[in-house]
């Protein structure tokens, strides 16, 4: 069985600002650098704070508690849901026996990729699901 | 003799050196690498790697990191104790830099540590960085013995030159 190799990687993040709802999109707070479509991701791994208690934002990530009320969907450049609502469980390296989720790769349109929770029993206002996205850069 | 069946979309990961067999070597050698912090480390204030030519993308390429808990080393070879458990790991945060100190990847600690991970390293392939443009940061100060290192093992490939 193969696992993913790190050739870059960034955290985003992702905050559930205001009361948390059900179903409602959250959108990822930008990061200039790749919020161009100028990424190919080919994989990527989330954290609760068992893993990571705050970002470099020094934003609150989401409890242990909340791994199974959250899902991710990434947009590609074509506007295209390419990761439909993946279980953010089913992300966490940890609880995966150390395995890296990989995709094939696409071009990462980070300003429409969104979170969305499906409980709010464990998360709090302004807490931030947190994703490390590895990826290479257009074009090298 | 036997075959292996590999599908197109895994063959490319194999060949681009974006994925490989989660047994497969590490890396030709293995540095032991440690980091002190200081004391008064707070939210966002990077503590440097001291230089170590022979990982910086000139002359290696990094293929696998781990950060080493008291599970897996008690001490260093001065007899320093290894302080910093996943208690600590979840608040910090390696970043490796090039040389124009462009970060290439920001990698949380906890994942870099192999018990975390069923055993398995994080597998690397870092090609232009800057050992000593590389840090850590943390996001609360937890080190109230600063004298303690923090401890890495690093897996590399040395760049073969003329």
């Amino acid at each position: 069985m193969n696992n993913l190799i790190i050739k870059r990687s960034q955290l985003v993040e992702a905050q559930f600002t205001g009361t948390p709802a059900i179903g409602k999109k959250y959108a990822f707070t930008q990061v200039p650098n790749i919020s161009r479509n100028n990424i190919i991701i080919y994989g990527f791994e989330v954290f609760t704070a068992t893993q990571l208690v705050t970002t470099p934002s020094n934003n609150t990530v989401v409890p242990a508690a909340a791994v199974n009320a959250i899902v991710i969907t990434f947009v590609d450049d074509n506007n295209v849901e390419r990761i439909y609502q993946i279980p953010y469980y089913a992300l966490v390296s940890s609880l995966n026996g150390g395995f890296i989720r990989m995709v094939k790769p696409f071009i990462l349109n980070l300003t429409k990729s969104y979170v969305q929770a499906v409980s709010v029993t464990n998360i709090s206002t302004d807490q931030v699901a947190s994703v490390n996205l590895y990826y290479s850069i257009v074009g090298e | 003799m036997a075959y292996q069946v590999i599908s197109p979309i895994m063959n490319y990961f194999l060949a681009n050196n974006m994925a490989k067999e989660y047994t497969d070597i590490e890396g030709e050698m293995c540095q032991f690498v440690q980091i002190n912090p200081t004391l008064n480390n707070s939210f966002q204030e990077p503590i440097y790697f001291g230089s170590q030519t022979m990982l910086d993308g000139e002359n290696a390429t990094i293929t696998g990191i781990e950060f080493l808990t008291p599970t897996s080393l008690s001490n260093n070879t001065e007899g320093l104790v290894n302080d910093y458990s996943n208690s600590t790991a979840k608040y910090g945060i390696l970043y490796i830099s090039d040389l124009k100190r462009q970060v290439i990847a920001q990698l949380p600690l906890y994942s870099l540590v192999t018990q975390n991970n069923g055993g398995k390293i994080k597998f690397t392939f870092f090609n232009d960085q800057v050992w000593q443009n590389c840090y850590i940061e943390f996001n609360l100060n937890n080190f109230t013995t600063p004298t303690q290192p923090l401890m890495f093992n690093v897996y590399y490939v040395p760049k073969i030159k003329n």
